[in-house]
């Protein structure tokens, strides 16, 4: 073997290794990933009862309270939520609600329910919050007289706004 | 030695060298997995994680390589707030699978204990996951090239 065929030889030998040595192998897969805008609340389950039976002599009937939970999730800022029921209260009678404000947002407090929409809680900001409480007060003054066993639907809708 | 036989000895020290260099490789079953979209949530819940499995793995090993693993890295980071893992099932033959892997820019181990052996794994299944906390907002639908890598 003279000169010339070793250094041909140990050039194939030399590609040869390198291409053993770079073996190493790659593939590929793209994935497109979103997340949309998500606004959801919940309600326990179970219907409050709400009963006025009972006053101290000389002043309107005492007011009833019940309570139940929510559950809020919003990825979004500039949420809230809003409440209605569907049919009026009697003279005489209010139904009153108050939603706690997740960590996020802030409660309107205590609000009057009607057949409109009002806001119950402002200004939400993205959060998971679990067991949030609701405290329904149903308000009757005397003049309300008695009021046979009825249902209000409490309808909540959450929303973005101010 | 005559040009010739300088010729044949080289071509035939090639189609040896081609033969034994016949590389170990990796292929997915399609390039495109498509779009993941974390849509729904439970209230009072983080946002529910999307789960893809329809797409599957092949992978050729053999002997004297060297190569003992497969990694995965992403191109480009995540958004804050979003995490998309990968698992890969086991094909067997010994090879462990770490199970599901947080995808960063940063290579990590997927499959570790490749044989040292010419074995065909076909048609084992790849799962992303998707998942978004509520701080991660709203995402535009954005592309991620997912590369895996034999070593």
């Amino acid at each position: 073997m003279n000169a010339s065929f070793a250094r041909q030889s140990a050039t194939t030998l030399g590609l040869m290794l390198a291409g053993l040595a770079g073996t190493a192998h790659a593939q590929t897969q793209t994935v497109n990933i979103q997340v949309s805008a998500i606004s959801v609340m919940s309600l326990a389950p179970g219907t409050p009862t709400l009963i006025v039976s009972t006053a101290v002599a000389g002043v309107d009937p005492t007011p009833a309270t019940a309570t139940s939970q929510y559950n809020v999730t919003t990825n979004q800022t500039n949420q809230k939520i809003m409440a209605h029921i569907n049919t009026a209260m009697p003279a005489g009678m209010s139904l009153d609600v108050a939603l706690a404000a997740p960590s996020t947002g802030t409660s309107n407090g205590t609000i009057v329910l009607t057949t409109t929409d009002q806001n119950v809680v402002n200004s939400i900001a993205p959060v998971a919050a679990p067991n949030l409480g609701v405290t329904y007060t149903l308000t009757a003054t005397a003049a309300a007289g008695t009021l046979a066993a009825t249902t209000r639907l409490v309808t909540y809708t959450i929303t973005t706004g101010p | 030695m005559s040009t010739r036989v300088r010729t044949a000895l080289t071509a035939a020290l090639l189609l040896v060298g081609s033969k034994t260099a016949s590389a170990q490789t990796f292929t997915v079953s399609t390039a495109l997995v498509g779009t993941m979209n974390v849509n729904a949530a439970v209230a009072g819940s983080q946002p529910t994680s999307v789960t893809n499995s329809t797409t599957t793995y092949t992978l050729v090993t053999r002997r004297n390589r060297g190569i003992t693993r497969l990694t995965a890295n992403l191109n480009a980071a995540l958004p804050a707030g979003v995490t998309l893992t990968v698992s890969l099932v086991s094909p067997g033959g010994g090879i462990v699978s770490a199970g599901p892997v947080s995808l960063t820019v940063a290579q990590q181990n997927v499959l570790t204990g490749l044989p040292n052996s010419t074995t065909t794994f076909a048609a084992a299944t790849i799962t992303y996951v998707l998942s978004a906390n509520v701080t991660a907002g709203v995402v535009a639908s954005t592309p991620r090239t997912i590369t895996f890598t034999l070593q």
